[in-house]
């Protein structure tokens, strides 16, 4: 391109450059400070309406009073001051939504802030929308597979549920969402990751895994750091629902991971108390119940005549010192179809997912559970059920009676097959066919310490020799008769070569 | 219940409309009266202010503040009383001109909460926008 042609189409666009003054709401900065402004004027100010200060800094009006109006700053709030003139945009908040989002980083405002280029859409969405009716909602019928044995087999998530995350810091709750996320490739789940409040660090190690695992090809990551003003961090929840809302509308079917809602009720927090609103409990504002419950009401079940799409809600609360009887986390349980409870005690027992599987629960799960799943989870949930119970007498050892200590034996195994490591989901069929093998006493006679190891090599047998069994627990998603036979038939022909080939 | 700035300002509008002159002193007094009572004597120069907001709106009186670089002519004044007396149906225009030599040439007018901006920094600024793009 030649330097001529430059200088040409600079000057065509300077000289067809026309600005049309028209008329603008403004408003007076009279009070700002730790990312609140106070503004004076701007008497037709809507509720949540974009404002624009200088410099293209947004902001959202949130406290509509006589002759002012409270508003808290997205973005950097360090140069603005007092008399600077605000617009009103006539605007509701919103973001960009659309499929170009799928695979990108993205902060609480939809834009990109992984490198790879601007993100245009011409289609927007309210970041506060209120939740689909009564009529077009739909129980939940078909599952979320996670992957992850202890999760699809006892605590069951459908499309549609919004099931609670729970636990100290360092108890694994993000690498369980995560796990849902990896376990979601090739299959027709779109995931949305909203990070709210979290350090750069941990965003860009998930991100880096993600793409490790080709995550991100059905992924949005949304952003909204440690450093970033807690206004990003309160609209970044409400923002990925709404990118959610977009694909739900076109009938499919999303997972929406908030991590973690306890930054979020601090980072509401704050702006409330900044912006003057009376602190009630531990400080809370008065609408921090409304403030979760407007947020996970969304993630719903459509029914077939609104495009039968769904979000799946996986929100994740840190308790501190295992406290669930704290406020923020007995709103959200109170909120939630269910919650997956992870403890401190147990991942450092080495029972990783550190999954309590006595306090976890799945309200409504179950009716989303593939028949073959159920047909073997029963048969587990009643062995750990025993286990538990029996579990202080397995000190004693020998005074036991032959019925008690089967039951303790078969426990344990229970225990054992339930562990898994990070970042190998596993699939269904293969879930059924350890289970099965577990639960029908298959596993018994290997020793608790060799379990791991026979579960693994068990697994890679299924992947070559018991391949048409995988196939037909795929297909036909049952335990018929056929089915069972095929399988047991396979689990048979594995223990013989395996206890063979290592001398058991 | 509190009462408000607006309430106080209205209020007295309402009172005092149309009334003979001698009645209305009588009135201003009792209503700073009331004012100490609520011990809301403070809030006197906001109700002024305000007063003269709902008076103005009230009989089609609108104010304008013209910035502009230097100061402006009767000729280019008198146009601008014109315009703004259409826009909004105003019987009397009260022109402030305030001078900014930051917005480099052009004028704004601002009435109330209402701001047209045609001014010469504006416009660079828009320019520099659709250029970056």
């Amino acid at each position: 391109m030649s330097k001529d042609y430059i200088i040409e189409q600079l000057t065509k666009q300077i000289e067809n450059f026309e600005a049309v003054s028209t008329t603008e709401k403004v408003g007076t900065v009279v009070e700002v400070g730790d990312g609140v402004a106070k503004i004076s004027g701007l008497s037709d100010a809507m509720a949540s309406e974009m404002l624009e200060f200088p410099g293209g800094v947004f902001g959202v009006a949130l406290n509509l009073e006589e002759g002012t109006v409270g508003a808290m700053i997205l973005g950097k709030y360090e140069g603005i001051k007092e008399g600077d003139s605000v617009k009103s945009t006539g605007r509701i908040l919103s973001v960009p939504v659309g499929d170009m989002m799928v695979g990108r980083v993205v902060n609480p405002l939809g834009e990109a802030i992984d490198g790879k280029g601007e993100i245009t859409s011409d289609t927007y969405y309210p970041v506060e929308k209120v939740a689909p009716g009564v009529i077009t909602r739909k129980s939940v019928s078909v599952p979320v597979q996670t992957g992850i044995k202890a999760i699809d087999a006892v605590i069951p998530v459908g499309r549609g549920q919004r099931e609670l995350i729970i636990g100290d810091r360092q108890t694994g709750k993000t690498a369980v969402a995560i796990d849902a996320i990896i376990n979601q490739k090739g299959e027709d789940l779109i995931c949305i990751y909203v990070a709210i409040g979290q350090k750069e660090s941990k965003i860009s190690r998930i991100v880096a895994e993600l793409e490790k695992h080709g995550a991100m090809d059905h992924t949005i990551v949304l952003v909204a750091g440690a450093s970033d003003p807690s206004a990003l961090s309160f609209i970044a929840p409400y923002s990925g629902t709404a990118m959610a809302e977009y694909f739900m509308d076109k009938g499919k079917d999303v997972l929406i991971i908030h991590d973690d809602l306890s930054k979020h009720a601090w980072a509401y927090r704050q702006i409330s108390l900044i912006l003057r609103r009376p602190p009630g409990r531990e400080a809370y504002p008065g609408d921090i119940f409304y403030l979760h419950s407007r947020l996970l009401e969304r993630s719903a079940r459509l029914n077939d005549g609104f495009g039968g799409g769904s979000i799946t809600a996986l929100p994740i609360i840190e308790t501190q010192a295992g406290d669930v009887s704290a406020y923020i986390p007995t709103n959200v349980i109170s909120i939630t179809d269910g919650q997956i409870y992870l403890e401190t005690d147990l991942f450092y027992k080495g029972i990783r997912p550190a999954l309590n599987v006595g306090l976890s629960v799945s309200r409504v799960g179950s009716a989303a559970q593939t028949k073959a799943m159920k047909k073997v989870a029963g048969k587990l949930r009643l062995d750990l059920a025993q286990f538990r119970e029996l579990e202080a007498f397995a000190q004693f050892g020998s005074d036991l009676d032959e019925n008690t200590r089967r039951q303790i034996e078969r426990g344990r195994r229970t225990v054992e097959i339930l562990k898994q490591d990070q970042y190998e989901p596993m699939p269904m069929e293969q879930q059924v066919s350890v289970l099965y093998a577990l639960t029908n006493g298959f596993i018994d006679d290997i020793d608790v310490e060799k379990v791991k190891a026979w579960e693994n090599d068990f697994q890679k047998y299924m992947k070559s020799g018991g391949k048409e069994t995988l196939e037909l627990i795929k297909e036909r998603k049952e335990l018929s008769d056929e089915v069972v036979a095929s399988l047991e038939k396979a689990i048979k022909e594995f223990k013989s070569v395996y206890q063979n080939g290592h001398g058991k | 219940m509190k009462i408000t700035i607006n309430q106080y300002a209205k209020a007295l509008y309402d009172a005092t409309n149309e009334k003979p002159q001698e009645e209305i002193e009588g009135m201003i007094s009792n209503f700073l009266k009331v004012l100490k009572k609520n011990n809301q004597m403070k809030l006197a120069r906001k109700v002024m202010e305000k007063f003269s907001d709902i008076h103005d709106a009230k009989n089609g009186i609108v104010q304008v503040e013209v910035t502009s670089v230097s100061k402006l002519d009767e000729k280019v004044l008198s146009k601008v009383e014109n315009f703004v007396a259409n826009k909004y149906g105003a019987k009397k225009v009260i022109l402030k001109n305030k001078i900014d030599e930051k917005i480099k040439g052009g004028i704004i007018l601002r009435v109330g909460d209402e701001m047209m901006d045609s001014s010469v920094s504006r416009k660079l600024e828009e320019l520099g926008r659709i250029l970056v793009r």
